[in-house]
């Protein structure tokens, strides 16, 4: 347990200026090679808190600390090389075709002014045939379906060669199977040691998947642990403020029921 | 052994057809060197066909040396028509590249492929003052002689740029999204057009020069003029260029580029100055050229795809070309008279441009 995590978020507080206190005191430790799960209902801090990770937002009080450093006094080109993120959806394209968006993950090693090196190429070419989406390179964004232009973003987050890779609502347009096929994808990157925390709405999905869940309710931790722990009756009526039933499968999956809705919720 | 070579050789070759690297670095040259030679003739063509006299491209080649080296005293008739014709085309190469280069700038921060420096209110800001200055002789209390053949140029810079100031403050006021930039620009702009028609419609004798500027011109361009317009194209062009990649970066969206390592603020904000600066310099000289910025950088990223390190020299060289072309029509299409080139650029742009967009329109509904 003296091992070293990987992410260590030490009492976290961030306010806009608008006065809106998006986290309150959020404190947790990830090890690396898991798919940690963000849950909580919209508005809870899930997408502040990610932001404020990577450090897209400055934080109010606190630390975030990689493998043991603060990233605090660090640039963002060195935090691009610690985490990469996944947005949950991507603007406009303005022409780039797949093979390009995937090249732009390799920004933050990029020493030439113009060109990249045969090794970015080397790399990018093996992550979009990981990720299946070889035969799209030449396509711009817009010919692409919504699962498509999911991997596209995870390809182009990987490449960024990163410890830490934050996904935000990657499911979130997508049908059944692509729900899967995303989960599985994500799976396959944590089984090369990368760790990925993504926000997700699905909690039957999330049990399912991930081997760690991180609860939040306004802005606070509710709870960190084993899905299958953590997911129960009581919390999910605590958090979102609905009658779930939760109970398991023949095959030992957790699945959640939402029934009806008990008080205001938790926003 | 030799089926061994045979199978390296093969895995040579495919290897280096299927680099993307290397194929777009090919491309990028291929349309570069094709569109620097498509620029170079038109430049001689240029040179050739005048008012006075028709010259071989021969004459024009042999002489154009000797021409720029003599000032004025004993040089032949060719020289003469060289010399008179070199700033004018020289001046709307500089033009047509300053003005495209800076949309492309503009739209790849702003995300939005309407924009370009009429959107953005810099046209209107350079037009207004360039008009106080001709129409009213307006010398900024005093400060700027008005006889100073410099002072249309230097007031048309200063609108440019009090315009473009505006617009910026009040669209990162108001949450600098794409839309906040394009109101604030069209805002900004329609004050600005307001009052120019007003003083134009109280100029009276001076009202039809001030409405000429407004469309632009490149008859009356001086030697000196044309070297305070090719400097900054030559530079501010190559800054702009040597940012490619962070322009096809910021493409992704502000928070993307910024978690990739970008200081977006920061690169934002000098891109968008230099692109201003740029725009307010190629106009204050020949008067407001429209369309161009918007057009040329479509043109090219619908041909040649999305990625800056083509698109730039992509627009460098069809921006100086077109507007050769359409500096040399406004003498053409009737004869003894000259159109304003700005009506060119729109009756040639428009027109091609509506053919474009018909066939490769989809391509913005990302």
């Amino acid at each position: 347990m003296d091992e070293i995590p990987l992410l260590e978020v030490r009492h976290l507080d961030k306010s806009y200026d608008n006065k809106y206190h998006a986290n309150r005191d959020v404190s947790f430790k990830l090890q690396s090679g898991l798919l940690v799960g963000l849950i909580g209902p919209n508005g809870c801090g899930k997408t502040t808190l990610m932001r404020c990770i990577n450090k897209i937002q400055p934080i109010t009080s606190g630390d975030i600390l990689i493998d043991g450093e603060s990233i605090l006094p660090k640039t963002s080109a060195e935090v691009a090389k610690l985490i990469s993120n996944v947005p949950a959806e991507i603007t406009a394209s303005f022409g780039l075709t797949v093979f390009e968006i995937v090249m732009l993950g390799r920004y933050p090693y990029l020493q030439n002014i113009w060109w990249e090196t045969e090794k970015d190429e080397t790399i990018v070419t093996d992550a979009l045939k990981n990720f299946n989406i070889y035969h799209l390179k030449d396509r711009t964004i817009d010919m692409l379906s919504s699962g498509e232009r999911q991997r596209v973003m995870i390809a182009k987050a990987y490449v960024q060669n990163s410890k830490l890779m934050l996904v935000d609502e990657p499911t979130s347009h997508l049908d059944i199977r692509y729900k899967l096929n995303i989960m599985e994808c994500l799976k396959a990157l944590v089984e090369q040691n990368m760790t990925i925390l993504v926000a997700e709405h699905d909690i039957s999905m999330m049990a399912r998947y991930c081997d760690l869940c991180i609860i939040m309710k306004s802005g606070e931790l509710i709870a960190v642990g084993n899905p299958k722990e953590v997911i129960t009756e009581s919390l999910i009526r605590d958090v979102y403020g609905i009658d779930a039933s939760v109970s398991t499968d023949k095959d030992g999956e957790i699945f959640v029921i939402p029934k009806k809705v008990v008080g205001n919720g938790g926003i | 052994m030799i089926s061994d070579n045979i199978f390296r050789f093969k895995q040579l070759i495919t290897k280096k057809n299927n680099s993307y690297i290397k194929k777009k670095k090919r491309r990028s040259t291929f349309v570069f060197v094709i569109g620097l030679v498509f620029l170079f003739t038109i430049f001689v063509v240029s040179l050739c066909i005048g008012s006075s006299v028709i010259l071989s491209p021969i004459d024009v080649l042999s002489n154009l040396l000797s021409a720029m080296e003599k000032n004025g005293e004993d040089m032949t008739t060719i020289e003469v028509a060289i010399n008179l014709r070199l700033p004018r085309a020289l001046s709307a190469m500089g033009v047509g590249i300053g003005l495209s280069v800076a949309g492309v700038a503009y739209q790849a921060i702003i995300r939005n492929p309407l924009v370009d420096s009429y959107i953005l209110g810099v046209s209107s800001g350079a037009g207004t003052f360039a008009i106080g200055s001709i129409a009213y002789g307006f010398t900024f209390f005093g400060l700027i002689s008005s006889n100073s053949p410099f002072a249309v140029a230097i007031f048309a810079i200063i609108g440019g740029l009090l315009a473009f100031f505006l617009t910026i403050i009040l669209a990162q006021r108001s949450g600098s999204t794409t839309t906040s930039y394009v109101l604030s620009g069209v805002i900004v702009g329609l004050v600005f057009s307001t009052i120019q028609t007003i003083m134009i419609i109280f100029a009276r004798d001076e009202a039809l020069n001030a409405v000429l500027w407004l469309f632009g011109s490149f008859a009356q361009v001086t030697k000196l003029e044309t070297i305070c317009i090719l400097i900054p194209v030559v530079i501010l062009t190559t800054v702009i260029m040597c940012f490619s990649k962070e322009l096809n970066l910021v493409l992704l969206g502000e928070r993307e580029s910024q978690q990739m390592g970008l200081n977006v603020k920061r690169f934002n904000t000098v891109i968008l100055i230099f692109a201003s600066v740029l725009t307010s310099f190629c106009i204050a000289f020949v008067g407001i050229v429209g369309l161009v910025g918007l057009i040329i950088p479509h043109f090219c990223r619908m041909l040649f795809g999305g990625d800056h390190r083509i698109v730039i020299p992509a627009s460098i060289v069809f921006g100086g070309s077109l507007m050769m072309i359409s500096d040399l029509l406004t003498t053409m299409i009737i004869p003894g008279l000259e159109l304003p080139v700005g009506a060119i650029t729109i009756l040639i742009g428009a027109p091609v441009f509506a053919c474009l967009l018909f066939k490769r329109g989809k391509f913005y509904n990302g």
